[in-house]
């Protein structure tokens, strides 16, 4: 199954990135990587991305505030936004959902490869 | 008996002692019916016993003149029932006007009892309400840390676990069969990693928690040691992380053994590899630094040193590492407090490792702090008191061993 779907991983662990990295482009994907936010809205701005990956916990600032500047923005709006995080609380959740997130994922509950079962099923 | 009356008026009504200030009585003739004016703060035109006075002398006046009037004459025995008459007289009113007195003292003294009494209780429920909304709002801010702990926790223990878990799954979904060996093992060494990570956050959240429970402090039979021993078993427990990380850790064990410490071996090492691993792990190996004319590269080092300075053992972990920005200083030793620069380096640690440094050393009746220079580099100091001389009686001059004291 290979595609050349854009992903966009915004995480500032780079062990966290390796691991996708890897894992998506054996699956065929291009993965993108940012260690922060400012670096995934310009790379969100600049690559198109078909979908991001984002941290909630980012160096000095918090994933829902980089969600919030992606979809207020006009050329980053459409794209489809998974949170990816350790931190699991509720209204994170919440608050990711009303902002425009399409699911919040805790990492440590799947596995790369239903992470990448997961992107498929956004992308279509 | 004017100066006695003076210094007796500061006695309280109702006692032996008391003299009303505002009888006339009291004042003018030295003899005031005593016995039941203690109990008596009348003025002088409310005085019962003046209108007793006044009273019976206008009752003589006018039986004498009566009968001066009608017998043109004062007999005798009129005089003398006169005077039965007053003294009977006297005598019923006296009984009676202090009755009402004492009563009327005793329900103002009981009134102001009362009144007293209110006003404590109102101070009372005043002073309870205040300290119960005080521990409420206290339990409300535990609780919230208790909940900013936990969640902070739970992220720090799931990122390793994300990793292993991702990483093992890989392998077993046969992702990485295709993979070079030498590669295979990088994945592996990174599992590796990250599960002494894991143990490692594990340790310090208990550590903490314990710490934020029960305040450590040392017990006054602890053993006096030498800290330059504590220091060299720290160091030697971080040369394996300064080889992997490519820094130099420089430490010289004094040749002659300093004034020794009373304290705990063993929390005193974690303190001090608590501080020199933060300090590996915030200095980068090779940096390049700018001088007045060209840049050049600097190594990565590390120094730990141990000295006396007046009464106290200083305990000194420098870095010429990323430094920490000033306004920040001040939170480092606070629980997952990280500088704004650090997070950028390093982000997979328990976010405890100084509040336990503190937590250790303050329990040691010592000191640590902080002090930094951004791009230049971070010195931590750690002070200890010496033990006291007639506290070392059996201590060995130099020895590795922590000797127990007998008093």
């Amino acid at each position: 199954m290979t595609n050349t779907c854009k992903i966009l991983l915004i995480e500032d662990d780079q062990d966290q990135i390796n691991m996708y990295r890897f894992k998506f482009e054996k699956e065929g994907f291009v993965l993108i990587s940012a260690r922060n936010g400012g670096e995934g809205i310009t790379a969100a701005r600049s690559e198109k991305p078909d979908i991001i990956l984002l941290d909630l916990i980012l160096v000095n600032e918090s994933g829902v505030e980089v969600l919030k500047k992606l979809k207020s923005d006009d050329v980053t709006r459409d794209i489809p936004v998974i949170m990816l995080t350790n931190l699991a609380k509720k209204e994170m959740k919440l608050q990711s959902e009303r902002l425009g997130a399409v699911d919040f994922i805790v990492k440590t509950q799947i596995t790369p490869s239903d992470l990448v079962r997961r992107v498929n099923q956004e992308l279509g | 008996m004017g100066t006695n009356q003076g210094a007796q008026t500061g006695k309280e009504l109702g006692c032996a002692g008391y003299i009303n200030k505002n009888c006339w009585l009291a004042n003018n003739v030295n003899g005031p019916p005593t016995k039941r004016c203690r109990y008596c703060e009348l003025a002088f035109k409310k005085c019962l016993f003046a209108r007793f006075l006044l009273i019976s002398s206008i009752l003589v006046v006018a039986l004498l003149l009566t009968s001066f009037l009608i017998e043109r004459k004062i007999s005798e025995p009129l005089v003398i029932s006169l005077f039965v008459l007053i003294i009977v007289y006297g005598y019923y009113f006296d009984r009676s006007t202090e009755s009402i007195i004492v009563a009327n003292f005793s329900e103002r003294k009981a009134k102001k009892a009362f009144i007293e009494l209110t006003e404590t209780l109102k101070q009372k429920v005043s002073d309870q309400t205040k300290d119960i909304k005080e521990k409420n709002k206290h339990l409300q801010k535990m609780l919230r840390t208790q909940s900013e702990f936990l969640d902070i926790s739970s992220h720090q223990l799931r990122t390793p676990v994300s990793v292993i878990k991702g990483v093992i799954s890989m392998i077993l979904d046969g992702d990485m069969d295709d993979l070079p060996k030498a590669k295979q093992r990088e994945f592996l060494q990174g599992v590796r990693d990250k599960s002494t990570k894991l143990e490692m956050i594990i340790n310090d959240i208990l550590c903490a928690s314990e710490f934020d429970a029960n305040k450590f402090s040392i017990k006054t039979d602890s053993l006096v040691i030498h800290m330059e021993d504590v220091v060299d078993e720290a160091v030697k427990n971080s040369r394996l992380e300064a080889k992997q990380r490519e820094i130099d850790l420089r430490w010289q064990k004094p040749k002659r053994p300093l004034p020794m410490i009373r304290g705990e071996a063993k929390y005193l090492e974690q303190a001090v590899y608590n501080l020199i691993s933060n300090a590996l792990k915030y200095t980068p190996s090779t940096a390049m630094v700018k001088e007045a004319r060209a840049t050049r590269q600097q190594k990565g080092v590390v120094r730990v040193t141990v000295k006396k300075e007046r009464e106290n053992i200083i305990v000194c972990v420098s870095d010429n590492g990323i430094g920490i920005p000033k306004e920040e200083i001040g939170k480092l030793f606070h629980k997952f407090a990280r500088a704004e620069n650090a997070t950028a380096m390093y982000t997979d640690g328990s976010g405890l490792g100084l509040f336990i440094v503190k937590a250790i050393v303050e329990g040691h009746y010592g000191k640590v702090w902080a002090e930094s220079e951004l791009k230049k580099g971070t010195n931590i100091y750690i002070s200890l008191p010496i033990a006291r001389p007639d506290k070392q009686v059996n201590a060995l001059p130099k020895s590795n061993q922590s000797v127990p004291v007998t008093h």
